[in-house]
């Protein structure tokens, strides 16, 4: 289906496509209002997971994908439920830690390869599998939307407070946000696997986290398609970096600066619930005026 | 006996490390509400300006290393005018994504100068160790533990005796506040960041000077480090920085006494963890937290 692009052109869709997919999963927790800065990490548990999966037990691609994507939604809902008394940036901070601390303990089982990572995964993720995978994501989310957790998610992140005194349990949603996070996150991660062959420890850490939310925040944040264009159009631009011989990467740092900069609206996604953004197109209604010199309640 | 002593005098050693950036960091989320992942790269640019003085333009070492550590002066503001004046006050996160892009641009620039295989720092003083009864410590290391505890003690005693340091602190507990009892606020923000720059770039000057190398990673190699301490310490508490810090350091080289290296930043990852759990606020932290 995708003939028309070369094969250079088909690798880099490839891993923006997969790294779009994460970056939706990681949509889903900010959405929610989880700060999660672990999506680098639940990529490499998804990975890991799928190749082993399909190295040791001989697991066919999409079994394997499966787990890598179950995978990840676990280790995500423990996280969740280990940090659910926390929020905002010390959730963020902590959820950066054991990141990194995955990413040691990976690097510390010889049974998963050590720090040289686990190699010999099976080559079998192709740009038709990826699009697919991508598609199917974006749609989820559409119907996601429509759906009861979904609305509690949304509702969760946009006002906490409000939510629990619903009867929605903030906990209960917070480990969902992350499991859904995490069920992308780790299929990305499972693609990733059969796509390098090879899943290395550092690929958990944090170091590539930055880039996931430079994808997150300079394609949109307010929807999770402007997610999966960021995290294809950064990385059509990073290649055509390296294509020009420069390794100017610190361009990207300045990229998200700026759009960090001009986006006065903030930066957390402020997904409007369908009934809300209806109003948005009509003119709020205003205060009937009163007449100079009254005053309300004489 | 003396193996106890001496493994607990390495951590405070790499302590020292983790003091001075954390110091800086917890500094500025105290008097901002800004988490400046950014922090840990001053370090590195710190050594980085050294050596260029020293190589490039041809100074002495120890010029260099004067030049080396007030070059946080001028990164802190130009950092805090660029960028965080823009940021800080309406928006953590946004702030805390934008630290971390120019996190990201201050190593991969670094990078594109030098390559990423890191460079050797010129000696500040020779490394000679000295033993005493015992315990081996070198000069650079005795260096940067005694510039470690003035710069915390007196960072401690401008914030208690001095009316910068009122200033300070009044405006790390509330901004409004402050601004209505007079306090120049601006002024006493771009003053702290200016101070934590500057801790920060000495610390990396220092440092570099007892493991003599530098990559452009190292400012990320201590982000963590310096997560663990503030937080656990509690933000915005300099003193308890300070102590945790050391206890870090500590923590970290009897681990990889006792335990094994592979371990060592694991140890810390899960003291991080527990105390989030326990006690958010940190072990010296005032009840009410921000963000």
């Amino acid at each position: 289906m995708f003939g028309f692009m070369s094969l250079y052109a088909q690798s880099i869709f490839v891993t923006g496509g997969i790294f779009a997919i994460a970056t939706c999963g990681l949509y889903v927790t900010l959405a929610a209002g989880q700060t999660s800065v672990m999506t680098q990490a639940l990529v490499g548990v998804g990975g890991y997971a799928a190749g082993y999966a399909s190295v040791q037990w001989h697991q066919s691609f999409l079994l394997s994908l499966l787990l890598g994507a179950i995978a990840g939604a676990i280790v995500g809902a423990i996280v969740a439920f280990l940090l659910r008394k926390m929020s905002g940036m010390v959730l963020g901070v902590a959820t950066i830690a054991i990141g990194q601390a995955l990413s040691m303990i990976a690097s510390n089982i010889p049974a998963i390869g050590g720090s040289l990572g686990y190699s010999g995964v099976s080559l079998e993720t192709t740009i038709n599998w990826v699009a697919l995978f991508l598609v199917i994501a974006l749609l989820v989310f559409t119907f996601l939307r429509r759906t009861h957790l979904g609305l509690a998610l949304l509702a969760v992140g946009k006002e906490p407070a409000v939510a629990e005194a619903l009867g929605i349990s903030s906990t209960f949603v917070r480990v969902w946000a992350f499991a859904f996070g995490g069920v992308l996150t780790g299929l990305a991660g499972a693609l990733q696997a059969h796509w390098l062959s090879v899943v290395e420890p550092t690929d958990l850490g944090f170091a590539n986290e930055a880039l996931i939310f430079m994808y997150l925040i300079v394609g949109g944040l307010s929807s999770p398609w402007g997610a999966a264009l960021g995290a294809i159009g950064i990385n059509w631009l990073l290649e055509a970096l390296k294509f020009t011989g420069s390794d100017r990467f610190w361009i990207l740092g300045i990229l998200l600066v700026v759009v960090v900069l001009s986006r006065p609206q903030g930066i957390i996604p402020r997904r409007n619930l369908p009934a809300e953004r209806k109003s948005l197109l009509h003119r709020k209604p205003r205060a009937p005026s009163l007449p100079v010199g009254v005053s309300i309640g004489d | 006996m003396t193996e106890l002593v001496q493994v607990v005098l390495n951590g405070l050693i790499i302590g020292s490390e983790y003091v001075l950036v954390a110091i800086g960091f917890t500094l500025i989320f105290g008097v901002m509400g800004v988490m400046n992942v950014a922090q840990a790269d001053f370090y590195a640019l710190g050594a980085f300006v050294m050596i260029w003085m020293c190589v490039n333009a041809g100074l002495g070492v120890v010029a260099g290393a004067i030049l080396g550590s007030l070059s946080g002066l001028l990164f802190g503001v130009l950092y805090y005018f660029l960028v965080l004046s823009r940021l800080g006050e309406k928006d953590f996160f946004a702030a805390f994504i934008g630290s971390v892009g120019v996190s990201y641009f201050i190593e991969n620039l670094l990078t594109s100068i030098v390559g990423s295989q890191g460079e050797a720092v010129p000696p500040l003083l020779p490394s000679t160790f000295h033993s005493w009864g015992g315990l081996l410590i070198s000069d650079p290391q005795i260096l940067l533990l005694a510039a470690t505890l003035a710069i915390s003690v007196g960072l401690l005693l401008v914030l208690k005796r001095t009316p910068f340091g009122r200033d300070i602190r009044a405006v790390s507990e509330s901004r409004f506040l402050a601004a209505a009892t007079g306090v120049n606020c601006r002024l006493v923000i771009i003053g702290s960041v200016a101070i934590a720059s500057v801790i920060a770039t000495i610390g990396g000057v220092l440092v570099s000077a007892t493991t003599l190398t530098i990559t452009p990673f190292s400012g990320g190699d201590v982000v963590l480090e310096m997560f663990v301490v503030a937080i656990v310490a509690g933000m915005g508490s300099v003193g308890g920085a300070t102590i945790v810090g050391f206890g870090l350091g500590v923590i970290e080289s009897m681990t990889v006494a006792y335990i094994g290296s592979s371990w060592e930043e694991v140890a810390g990852l899960l003291v991080l963890v527990v105390v989030l759990i326990l006690r958010p606020q940190g072990l010296f932290g005032r009840q009410v937290r921000i963000g």
